[in-house]
């Protein structure tokens, strides 16, 4: 037995070896597993090599089946619920040699080297059944190693079984035929065929309204699909949306995907204008990425602009796309009626430079005063940026105290009175002379010290000088508003202008008339598309996996980092 | 050209910018506007909505229901553009007494119950505000708290509530976000607001303090609570507490017990498909769960009750601790405290908790003082204008008489009198009866109460300790109406049951066999067989294996085994495996870390190691060690302790319990004995290799047997060829350690070396074993009795190639007399070493006295098979 098993790497140091003697005659086994994945069983009857095998042969293999699955279960190797190890997983890696001694052989077959007593299947299996659970039982170590090679070689099995059944799950999606949900478009050939994926059968009733039956068909697609990065092959299979995507676009995926097949040469996704929309944009992203890249690669994927806003001043109708359009579209041309008075009184109109200049620098207010508020809390640089503090650009503690020991005046927003001024902080009560309101505040010395101080005193500074203190009164035409800060100016100046301008914000395509989804999302004279390239395949699989895989914690800091670039958490 | 005019605009995108953009953007949304709650009023924004709808809607709670389709309806329409299903789970889940604490909806109707139903549908049922939840929404019309603009920017909402009650720690809040996820658990009213009061009076109270007031959580179905980690998540902001339901054992007719479940933990549900009567129901059916017969489920208006009606003889303990373990009446509440704070997620421990919604109230009450000045002071602006012109009433109508219209007359008065507008044409609205002597006393009286009540509202902002005064007052205030008891009570669990707590204690006989198969069989196992015992015969053991060590002992006894190598394990009867008489039994390397080469010699059972004074160890080579048995009882490592050091040639050979006058027996292969008394040897300790017992330094010899001496008993040998002999101890003179010993049988060439001895008594029947796996029974009376030096005679046939290899005694059950319970049982082992070692054995005889001995320990009722 060594000596066969000599060149492999042997899985257990003893060799199994019994032998059982009966009236029908006398069986001797050895065995040994070793680490290949060959099984090398070599029987003999009365020292002739019965090549063909016979009872003695089949009456080891399955009491060796037997006794193994049976230790395996009585151990709780195999729990309840495994399949059992088959014969094969069992042999895998087994050389046996099984020597059978009988008064009257019967030799079978061809060559005549096949045992065929029948009553010596039962002694070789009986004996097998017996000794090989002893040596099972007394050799634990043994026995685990031997079964954990079978259970591997099961496993195995049993993924490839999956494997070639998946295979053929996916050429049968390929010959389906097509979803009922797609709305196919008539035109045959691809290269004028587009697809619109959209969300939910609402928004497909307007498309399917909106469209040109001819070059468009649209798909809707039921709630959020599945996110295949966190699914198992065959789950994503098995999925109706995912099937129907498949089914329409007509390439098949993965290992099967075929571009010629393309039913159309633009897979164009129209979800809503929501954060839900862009999810579901991001879902079918990452199935398409995953299954279909050579489509993003030859650029058949879009993305359409469904319009956020329409507004209609008068008669005008105008669509808009983004948040910053609007603002755009409402302050053209009417800056200069726009009329803005300071509390000192000094008035100044806005135009176009100013108000780019107002916005850039308040930008810029408004990112210093939330950086400073976030380390040394909101009241307190409340206080600062409304107090004299800010005015007279204060670069130390000393100096700080002396302006809030100054005698107050009349005009000062806040009275001041210093309660203590031991070491790093100062404490001041203030009372807001209008109110009346009395807040104590702890001014740490380190504030004025730093740069971001610095850079905030500069541009509160800039901003005093090209627009004036603090409150402003503006007026269009005959509407004021108060705006109580600098940051507030551009609320109030969009307000005005919202008025008398009726405006529309869209959340979903269901929203919208069938003519306006045609004039703005779908009719290719007047809508805009993006095309969806893929630049870094590496950063694009990154990406893939931390945002839509298992794995929480790289989500997490990625959504803690970019928080600040969220720009469109509408609820 | 062409084309362009055919796809229309086309940008580029890249994939890796819009998965990024896209993704965040919802992200985002979903943590701030939707799954995570504001700290200061503890509500994510559906829910603040729906309070807000219904707040405007007027549903104040002494008003009538309205249906909850409208409600549902006007909250979507105005403010929460989702879909509707959303919205009426928010609005039924804020009705129910089992899922918030302090419920903020009232609902009419079928609002859904524990067992899992769901609510009516929203045409049938109707909802209002309960009063506490006016409390959230108080003061909301006095400019308390910021509003936004709605989703379409055609209405405005509240971004917070004024929330003068707590309600993210009093009403907990749960929730998963992307990338996060919260839990915060509901707590008592009182308790809260006690905490509250206190950091306000004094803001740099450490969580000791806090928790003086907030003893933990506190859940609407009450239940009990282990108070470990509740500290450390009030610090953390995260921490696991574990719950359990309530319940109590009741005495049922028919002598059985019933445990009654009348608390569940929070979010369990009692029925339906998922709950947690039909989980028993499931864990029962599958076996996982035994002592259950029965499950009804007894609740009606007074309360819940779910009955678990228990076998006869079942432990209610140990079926509790079950259900602990594998039902949801014990769970753990995963806490992880996360809220917006000012939009941004954060992991907040109880102090900082307070500490923001204590910023919040000082916002809202300030907020409040200034919108109630501003009123005042308007007000009083125009009395003020009034009284003027009360007080130049002549010149005013003159005035006013005089203007050609309503304008001049205004401008007039504002110059004449230096009025403002607001007053003057407050003027002229005046109706003429104010001009009559008790209305002008009213204004006047009016101003008076207005400045008092502006100085009192300047007061109380010029100074922040009054403010801070207020929020506590009205806080205690609302604590004073709405409070209540606390449900959940906090208790300690106490440790787990242990395994021993869960079996029986009950006699059982250990056998292990020669090759080293070990098992454990009750005594009433025997009581079926008449004849047989644990002998060989009837046990399905290995060709060649026997019996070689039989114990009788209790379940909760230790089982010492010494190794060969001077190692001894240690292992509780009950982690042997159990087995019917025929069972083979398990291979003892299973269960002990045996090495290679590696028998087990001797098995002793002790409780408690107070059986006998010693442990006596004899070596192949001769050694003789004592020690103290109790020095025995430490923890065994799992690797075995030595019980003896043995050299490296040397094996152990046998292992006695002595009291410490007894005598001592060594037989050694070339036919000697050597009798001393045990006091020729001082106790060492464990680790020592003891010092020379028997002189066997003659080549090839080696000790076969150590034994007790007892004088009425005999020393049988045999020899390798099957010549065996008998001779009273009693014959063995008494000498002193370290001899050759005498002579104990007249050896030759033929006989052979002495393959073993065994101490016998008279009636007793023994195996002879070869090696070859021969086996022959006799009994001990046909071995003949000769003195000590002779050479005995043929006992067993012994073939050519084959010799001797062990003896041993049969255990059989009729040969036994009534009465005799004790038998020493002294077997010795083939060419390995032998042992000998005394231990009690009772054998079990006749049906009575099995009866008798072994059945006294036997539970009644079933006993559960434990897999070792």
């Amino acid at each position: 037995m060594r000596y066969l098993n000599e060149n492999k790497e042997a899985m257990h140091e003893k060799v199994v070896y019994f032998e059982g003697d009966e009236e029908e005659g006398s069986v001797e086994v050895a065995m040994q597993w070793n680490g290949s994945y060959q099984e090398s069983i070599f029987s003999f009857a009365n020292n002739i090599n019965t090549h063909e095998g016979g009872t003695h042969m089949s009456g080891f293999r399955s009491a060796l089946t037997r006794t193994l699955n049976a230790y395996a279960r009585g151990k709780g190797i195999l729990k309840e619920k495994d399949a059992n190890l088959a014969g094969e997983d069992v042999r895998e890696g087994l050389t046996a040699v099984i020597s059978v001694k009988l008064h009257d052989p019967q030799f079978e077959g061809q060559t005549k080297t096949k045992l065929g007593n029948q009553e010596i299947r039962g002694l070789v299996e009986e004996t097998v059944n017996r000794k090989l659970a002893e040596f099972l039982e007394e050799n634990p170590g043994e026995a685990r190693r031997i079964i954990t090679k079978a259970v591997e070689a099961s496993r195995a099995r049993m993924a490839a079984r999956k494997a070639r059944d998946l295979t053929r799950r996916k050429s049968a999606l390929e010959n389906s035929t097509l979803p009922g949900k797609l709305a196919d478009c008539t035109v045959r050939d691809p290269q004028h065929a587009e697809m619109f994926v959209v969300e939910g059968d609402s928004a497909g009733g307007s498309a399917k309204q909106a469209r040109d039956r001819s070059t468009q068909a649209v798909l809707p697609l039921r709630g959020k699909i599945l996110n295949v990065e966190k699914s198992r092959i065959d789950k994503v299979l098995a999925n109706n949306e995912i099937q129907a995507l498949i089914t329409a676009i007509g390439t098949g995926i993965h290992d099967e995907f075929n571009l010629e097949e393309a039913r159309y040469h633009k897979i164009i996704m129209a979800t809503d204008a929501d954060v839900d929309g862009a999810h579901i944009r991001t879902l079918i992203l990452t199935f398409l990425y995953r299954q279909m890249q050579p489509l993003i690669d030859a650029g058949f994927v879009y993305i359409a602009k469904p319009p956020l806003y329409k507004v209609k001043r008068g008669n005008q109708e105008t669509y808009l796309d983004k948040e910053s359009e609007l603002e755009e579209l409402l302050l053209r041309d009417r800056l200069e009626d726009f009329e803005v008075i300071d509390s000192e009184g000094k008035t100044l109109k806005l135009t176009k430079d100013r108000w780019q200049r107002y916005t850039r620098q308040s930008k810029e207010y408004e990112g210093w005063s939330t950086a400073l508020q976030a380390e040394f809390g909101n009241d307190v640089i409340r206080f600062v940026a409304e107090s004299k503090l800010l005015d007279e650009a204060v670069i130390s503690i000393d100096q700080v105290r002396k302006v809030l020991e100054a005698p107050d005046t009349d005009h000062d927003i806040f009275t001041t009175e210093i309660l203590s001024k031991g070491g790093e902080d100062t404490v001041v009560k203030a009372v807001h002379q209008e109110s009346g309101l009395a807040r104590n505040h702890t001014l740490p010395a380190h504030l004025f010290e730093g740069n971001e101080y610095r850079r905030f005193a500069d541009i509160h500074a800039q901003l005093l000088k090209s627009f004036g203190r603090p409150p402003f009164r503006i007026s269009l035409k005959d509407r004021t508003e108060e705006a109580h800060g600098f940051a507030d100016v551009h609320r109030a100046v969009l307000d005005l202008a919202k008025h008398g301008v009726q405006l529309t914000r869209f959340k979903g395509l269901g929203e919208m008339n069938a003519d306006q989804l045609r004039e703005t999302t779908m009719d290719p004279a007047s809508r805009t598309l993006q095309r969806v390239t893929l630049e870094d395949a590496t950063a694009a699989d990154q990406i893939f996996s931390m945002l839509m895989g298992d794995q929480v914690s790289p989500r997490r800091d990625f959504i803690e980092t970019y928080a600040k670039e969220a720009s469109n958490i509408d609820v | 050209m062409a084309l362009e005019a055919l796809t229309g605009h086309i940008e580029e995108r890249e994939l890796e910018l819009e998965m990024r953009s896209s993704y965040i953007d919802y992200a985002m949304s979903v943590i701030v506007g939707r799954a995570l709650p504001d700290v200061r009023d503890g509500l994510k924004p559906v829910h603040r909505r729906v309070l807000f709808g219904m707040h405007d809607l007027g549903l104040q709670p002494n008003r009538p229901y309205r249906k909850s389709a409208t409600i549902v309806g006007e909250v979507m329409g105005k403010y929460h553009p989702h879909g509707d299903a959303s919205i009426y789970d928010t609005l039924v889940r804020m009705s129910q007494e089992f899922s918030l604490r302090y419920p903020l909806v009232d609902g009419q109707g079928n609002f859904g119950s524990i067992d899992d139903d769901s609510a009516a549908a929203m045409r049938y049922t109707e909802a209002r505000l309960t009063r506490l939840a006016t409390e959230m929404l108080r003061d909301i019309d006095s400019d308390t708290v910021e509003f936004g603009p709605n989703y379409d920017e055609s209405q405005r909402e509240p971004l917070v509530l004024p929330a003068r009650f707590p309600n993210l720690l009093v009403n907990g809040a749960s929730g998963i976000a992307v990338g996060m996820a919260t839990n915060i658990p509901p707590h008592n009213l009182p308790e809260v607001a006690g905490a509250v009061a206190a950091y306000i009076d004094d803001p740099e109270i450490n969580l000791e303090g806090l928790m003086e007031h907030v003893k933990g959580p506190d859940f609407p179905g009450g239940g009990i609570m282990d108070p470990s980690n509740i500290r450390e998540a009030y610090a953390t902001g995260r921490g696991s507490v574990r719950v359990r339901g309530k319940v109590h054992s009741e005495p049922l007719k028919g002598g059985k017990d019933a445990l009654i479940v009348t608390e569940l933990p929070y979010t369990v549900k009692k029925g339906g498909d998922a709950g947690f009567i039909v989980k028993i129901a499931t864990l029962v059916r599958d076996k996982k769960l035994e002592g259950i017969s029965d499950l009804r489920d007894e609740t009606d208006r007074t309360g819940m009750r779910v009955v678990i009606e228990l076998k006869r003889g079942a432990m209610p303990s140990v079926v509790l601790d079950n259900l602990y373990k594998k039902t949801q009446l014990q769970t753990s509440f995963g806490m992880n405290m996360v809220s917006l704070v000012e939009g941004v997620p954060r992991t907040l421990g109880l102090k900082d908790m307070i500490k923001y919604y204590v910023e919040h109230q000082r916002e809202v009450v300030t907020r409040r003082t200034q919108f109630k000045l501003r009123r005042a002071e308007a007000r009083a602006h125009i009395l003020e204008g009034l009284l003027i012109a009360l007080d130049n009433l002549d010149a005013v109508i003159a005035l006013i008489r005089g203007s050609s219209d309503p304008d001049i007359a205004r401008e007039g008065l504002i110059e004449q009198f230096e009025l403002s507008r607001e007053q003057a044409q407050a003027i002229l609205d005046m109706r003429l009866q104010r001009l009559t002597a008790l209305e002008s006393d009213k204004i006047r009286a009016e101003h008076a109460e207005l400045m008092e009540l502006i100085g009192e509202l300047r007061a109380i902002l010029g100074d922040e300790n009054r403010i801070y005064a207020i929020v506590k007052e009205e806080l205690l205030e609302i604590t004073e109406k709405y409070g209540d008891e606390r449900r959940t009570d906090i208790q300690p669990f106490g440790g787990d049951i242990s395994i021993e707590d869960t079996i029986a204690e009950q006699q059982m006989v250990v056998s292990l066999t020669n090759s080293g198969y070990v098992k454990r069989i009750s005594p009433d196992s025997y009581r079926q067989q008449h004849r047989g015992g644990v002998g060989v015969t009837g046990m399905n053991l290995k060709e060649g294996d026997y019996i070689e060590h039989l114990r009788i002992c209790s379940t909760h006894d230790y089982l010492l085994f010494f190794s060969n190598f001077g190692k001894v394990y240690r292992k509780k009867v009950y982690e042997l495996p159990e087995g019917a008489r025929t069972a083979r039994g398990s291979a003892l390397v299973n269960l002990l870390p045996l090495r290679e080469g590696e028998r087990i010699m001797d098995v002793i059972p002790t409780r408690d190691f107070k059986e006998n004074r010693y442990l006596v160890f004899a070596t192949a080579a001769g050694q003789i060690k004592k020690t103290e048995f109790i020095d025995y009882n430490t923890r065994i490592e799992a690797d075995g302790i030595i019980a003896i050091k043995i050299r490296e040639d040397d094996e152990l050979v046998g292992v006695q319990l002595t009291s410490g006058e007894d005598d001592l027996l060594m037989v050694s292969k070339s036919g000697h004995a050597s009798r001393f008394n045990e006091d020729q040897t001082r106790p060492m300790g464990r680790g020592t290799s003891g010092v020379r017992g028997m002189n066997v330094s003659q080549k090839g010899n080696r000790v076969l047997a150590l034994a007790v001496a007892r004088d009425d008993a005999e020393l049988l040998v045999v020899t390798e060829n099957g010549f065996g002999k008998r001779t009273d101890i009693s014959e063995y003179p008494v000498k002193n350690r370290g001899t050759k010993g005498v002579l104990t049988a007249k050896l030759t060439e033929a006989k052979g070396g002495l393959a073993g001895a065994l101490i016998v008594r008279e009636h007793q029947e023994l195996l002879f074993i070869t090696q070859n796996g021969m086996v022959q029974r006799t009994t001990v009376s046909g071995i003949r009795k000769t003195g000590r030096a002779t050479q005995g005679v043929k006992a067993m046939n012994v073939r050519e190639a084959d010799h001797i290899s062990a003896v041993a005694l049969v255990v059989e059950s009729d040969t036994s007399t009534p009465g005799e319970e004790e038998m020493e049982q002294d077997e010795l082992s083939p060419t390995e070493p032998g042992d000998e070692s005394s231990a009690e054995v009772a054998a079990e005889a006749t049906s009575e006295e099995a009866g008798a001995e072994a059945g006294q320990a036997e539970p009644a009722g079933e006993s559960e098979s434990e897999e070792g």
